[in-house]
C-alpha cells in the first residue's frame, strides 16, 4: 500500500468523454514524490514530441503531493502542468487553497486531462462519480463569478477551479482561478484549459487517506502547527503577508518600475503592505491547514466602484503597481481584481501592459494602433489593455501573445525592452545588480519566474557595503555597491532544488523560507505520512532529478533550445539603471556568459546548456539520455 | 538597556557566521539601524523587524529593554 497517497490517477479524455481510473504506479511515487515530480515525469512520458500546446493532444495535469490534504501545516497546495503556450517548453504552476486536498479525499492523486470537449463543459467529481457536464451558460463569464455561481448550484463543500474569458480566448498567459483569489497563475495554464473547452472542475471528496503512523502524525502535525506560530518571525511576517516586502525591495533597488526602465519607485509607500492592511484588508485568508494565513481579503474603493479582492500580494503590487506605476493601493487592487475576473496572470498581464505603454511612450505603437493613448500611471489605460487582451480584440490580439511574440511582430527595437526569459514575463525583482537573482531568472525551467530560486538576499549580502564602511560613512544605505559577478552558481542550484521540492511534497514553502521552520520537521512528517525514511538530502536528490528532466523536456520540445534561451532581454545588459540605489549598474554580456558558464559546469550540462548523457544517467534518467541522443 | 536580537528565517542563511541570538547592552537610546550596525549586521539585510512582538521599523528608536526579531530577505510569494 502507498501510504499518504490516494492511490489513483484519474484520466479524462474530454473528446471521447472516456473516464479511466488507474492505480498510481509505486515507482512514480518513489522516484518523483508527487506534485511537480508527477507533472514532469508524466509530461515527458505521455506527450508526443512537438505537440501543439493548444491541440487536444496536449495534457493538462493536476497533481497533489504525498503531504497534500493531511493534518499538518499548510498542506493545501496543488500543482498544475502542461506544455506551455507561452514558452513551448516545460510548464507548471502552483496554487494554494483547498482544491488538491478535496481531489485526494475524492480518491485521486492526479487528474490527467486530454482531448477537447465537443462543447464548453465542466468536470464534476464527487468521490467515485465523475461526469462531464455542459457549461455553455458560463462561457464568456468571469472566473470569479463562475466560481460563485457553481458554488451556489453545487454547494459550498465543492472546491472549484475556473477560467475566465482570457483562458477561453487562449491568451498565452491566462491563469486558472480558485477560492476567489488563488491562482495557478503562470505559464499560460488557463489557456490550455480553455483550448480544451473546459470552463471549470468542481470536486468534492469525502474519503480518508491511508497514513503510515496516524497517531504519530496527529501529534506531530499539531505540535508543528504550534511551532510555526511560535516562530519569532510569525508576528512580523503574517500581518502584511507577502506585500510586506515592498519597502525592502525598494530600499535595495530591485523594484520593477516603468517596464523595468528603473528599479526604484518613489511612490512605493502608497502601495506597500501597510497600505494593504490599513486601506483594504477586511480579514486574513489562508489555504488548507495554514498556520500563517498570508492572504489579505479586502475591499478597494475606487472611482470605478468598490471591488472585493484577495491581495494584492507582492508580485501583483510590483508589476501592476510599480511596473505600470499606479498611484495607490486601491488602484492596484482594482487592476488585480480585473485580472482575476478575466482570468489573466497579474504578472504577465502587467508586464505586457507595461511593454505596450513603453511602446506608446517611444512612438513605436500609435494611439490609432492601440485604440487610445496608454500611459504609465493611468489606471484607465491599464484596464483598457487588460480587457482588450482578454477578449483578443484590436491591439489585444497582439498583446495576448505575450511580450516575446508581440515584440517580434512589432520590431523597431521593442524586443530590447520585452522583459521575459523563454517567453515568460519577468516577476517582481529587477536584477541588474543582482547576479544570483539574474542567474535564477535565466535558468528557471519555466521562464522568468522567481519561485525556483530567490537569490536576491544573497546578492544584497554580497553587494551591500560592509558594516565597517557604512559606519565610517555615517550612514547605512543609499547607493548599492556593484555586485561581484561569479560564484553564484552553487547557491542558485541549491535553491533550485529546495524551493521546488515543496511543490513535490504538496505543502507551502513559506513556513520554511520565511519563518525558518526547520527541515527536520518535513523529514519526520514525510516519514509519518508515507512510512518511507528519506533524509532531506535524499529528497533534494529527487528534486535535482526533476530539474534535469524539465530541462530535457524543453530541449526535446523547443526547436533550438539551449544557451540562447537563457539570456535576459538586451535592456539588462545594455542600459545601466538610470537612478535609485542601483544607479549605473548593469550586467554586461560577458558577465552573463560567465554566470552561465559556471552554472552549466556545476550542473553537468554542456556549453550549450544541454544536460550531458553522464549527468542524466547519474541522476537516474538513463532513458531520457537515450531519447535525447536519438533526437 | 539590554537588547536581545533574534535572527529569523532567511537571515540565518545569509548571516550564517552569526549566532541565532545575540545580546547587547545600550547606554543610551538608539535607532534600530544603529543597533544593527553595532551587532555587525548590515541593516540592508533586514527586511522586517518586530520589537517585543509588534511590527516595527528600522528607524524606530529603542529606549528600553527589548526583544527584537530580525527577519531577513524573503520572496514575495
Ligand atoms: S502561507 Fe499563504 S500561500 Fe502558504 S499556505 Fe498559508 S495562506 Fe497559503
Amino acid at each position: 500500500m502507498l501510504f499518504g497517497y490516494a492511490g489513483t490517477i484519474l484520466e479524462v479524455d474530454l473528446t471521447a468523454g472516456r473516464i479511466e481510473k488507474t492505480p498510481l504506479p509505486e515507482n512514480l511515487a518513489a522516484d518523483y514524490i508527487g506534485g511537480r515530480g508527477f507533472v514532469a515525469r508524466l509530461l515527458w512520458d505521455k506527450i508526443t514530441r512537438k505537440t501543439d500546446p493548444f491541440s487536444p493532444q496536449n495534457l493538462l495535469i493536476i497533481a497533489t503531493g504525498p503531504l497534500s490534504g493531511h493534518l499538518l501545516p499548510a498542506s493545501g497546495k496543488t500543482h498544475f502542468g502542461t506544455k506551455s503556450p507561452a514558452t513551448g517548453g516545460y510548464a507548471d504552476a502552483n496554487m494554494g487553497g483547498h482544491f488538491g486536498p478535496a481531489l485526494k479525499y475524492a480518491g485521486y492523486d492526479v487528474l490527467l486531462l486530454t482531448g477537447r470537449a465537443p462543447q464548453p463543459s465542466y468536470l464534476f467529481i464527487e468521490d467515485d462519480t465523475v461526469e462531464l457536464r455542459p457549461a455553455e451558460a458560463w462561457w464568456g463569464q468571469g472566473a470569479l463569478i463562475t466560481e460563485a455561481t457553481l458554488k451556489k448550484e453545487l454547494g459550498d463543500t465543492f472546491k472549484i477551479i475556473t477560467i475566465g474569458p482570457a483562458g477561453e480566448n487562449r491568451v498565452r498567459f491566462a491563469c486558472i482561478s480558485h477560492d476567489f483569489g488563488r491562482q495557478a497563475g503562470r505559464t499560460g495554464i488557463g489557456a490550455v484549459m480553455g483550448a480544451k473547452n473546459l470552463k471549470a472542475v468542481a470536486v468534492k471528496g469525502t474519503g480518508g487517506l491511508p497514513v503510515f503512523d496516524i497517531d504519530g502524525l496527529y501529534e506531530k502535525g499539531r505540535s508543528a502547527f504550534e511551532k510555526v506560530r511560535a516562530k519569532p518571525g510569525f508576528a512580523g511576517w503574517t500581518p502584511e503577508g507577502t506585500a510586506g516586502i515592498t519597502d525592502w525591495v525598494n530600499e535595495v533597488g530591485a523594484f520593477p518600475t516603468r517596464n523595468f526602465q528603473t528599479s526604484f519607485f518613489p511612490g512605493y509607500q502608497n502601495i506597500n503592505g501597510k497600505a494593504v492592511v490599513k486601506r483594504l484588508k477586511i480579514t486574513d485568508k489562508g489555504c488548507s491547514c495554514c498556520p500563517t494565513p498570508c492572504g489579505k481579503y479586502g475591499r478597494a474603493k475606487t472611482g470605478r466602484g468598490d471591488v472585493y479582492v484577495e491581495g494584492p500580494e507582492y508580485e501583483s503590487i510590483a508589476i501592476l503597481g510599480g511596473d505600470c506605476t499606479l498611484g495607490s493601493i486601491e488602484e492596484v487592487a482594482f487592476a488585480n481584481y480585473v485580472c482575476d475576473e478575466l482570468g489573466l496572470d497579474t504578472i504577465s498581464a502587467g508586464g505586457v501592459a507595461a511593454w505596450a505603454m513603453e511602446c506608446f511612450e517611444k512612438g513605436i505603437l500609435s494611439a490609432e494602433q492601440i485604440g487610445r493613448p496608454v500611459r504609465f500611471g493611468d489606471l484607465e489605460s491599464l484596464v483598457y489593455l487588460l480587457k482588450k487582451t482578454a477578449a483578443r480584440e484590436g491591439i489585444g490580439d497582439l498583446l495576448a501573445e505575450g511580450v516575446m511574440r508581440a515584440s517580434a511582430q512589432v520590431g523597431r527595437g521593442s524586443e530590447s525592452f520585452a522583459i521575459h526569459v523563454k517567453g515568460l514575463e519577468w516577476t517582481g525583482y529587477e536584477s541588474r545588480n543582482a547576479p544570483g537573482m539574474m542567474l535564477a531568472y535565466m535558468t528557471a525551467d519555466v521562464g522568468a519566474h522567481h519561485n525556483r530560486a530567490w537569490a536576491l538576499g544573497h546578492d544584497v549580502a554580497g553587494s551591500a557595503a560592509s558594516v565597517h564602511d557604512l559606519i565610517s560613512a555615517g550612514r547605512d544605505s543609499g547607493k548599492m555597491a556593484k555586485s561581484r559577478v561569479g560564484g553564484q552558481a552553487e547557491s542558485v542550484i541549491a535553491l533550485q532544488h529546495i524551493r521546488p521540492l515543496f511543490d513535490c511534497l504538496g505543502v507551502c514553502r513559506l513556513q520554511y523560507m520565511e519563518l525558518g521552520f526547520e527541515v527536520e520537521h518535513y523529514e519526520e512528517l514525510f516519514f509519518l505520512v508515507t512510512g518511507r525514511k528519506m533524509s532531506w538530502d535524499d529528497l533534494l536528490a529527487v528534486s535535482e532529478r526533476i530539474w534535469h528532466l524539465t530541462r530535457a523536456f524543453s530541449v526535446r520540445e523547443v526547436d533550438g533550445f539551449g544557451r540562447k534561451s537563457d539570456y535576459p532581454p538586451p535592456r539588462f545588459s545594455r542600459e545601466p539603471v538610470p537612478d535609485g540605489p542601483n544607479e549605473g549598474h548593469f550586467l554586461s554580456i560577458q558577465e552573463l556568459d560567465m554566470l552561465l558558464d559556471e552554472y552549466y559546469a556545476a550542473r553537468g550540462w554542456d556549453q550549450n546548456g544541454i544536460p550531458t548523457k553522464e549527468t542524466l544517467r547519474r541522476v537516474g534518467l538513463a532513458d531520457v539520455a537515450e531519447a535525447l541522443a536519438r533526437r | 538597556m539590554r537588547i536581545t536580537l533574534h535572527l529569523s528565517g532567511g537571515l540565518k542563511a545569509v548571516l550564517s557566521h552569526l549566532p541565532e541570538e545575540m545580546s547587547l547592552q545600550l547606554e543610551r537610546p538608539a535607532s534600530l539601524r544603529e543597533i544593527l550596525m553595532r551587532a555587525g549586521i548590515n541593516p540592508l539585510l533586514v527586511m522586517v523587524v518586530t520589537v517585543d512582538g509588534q511590527r516595527g521599523n528600522k528607524d524606530q528608536v529603542i529606549d528600553h529593554d527589548a526583544e527584537i526579531t530580525l527577519i531577513g530577505p524573503m520572496a514575495g510569494g
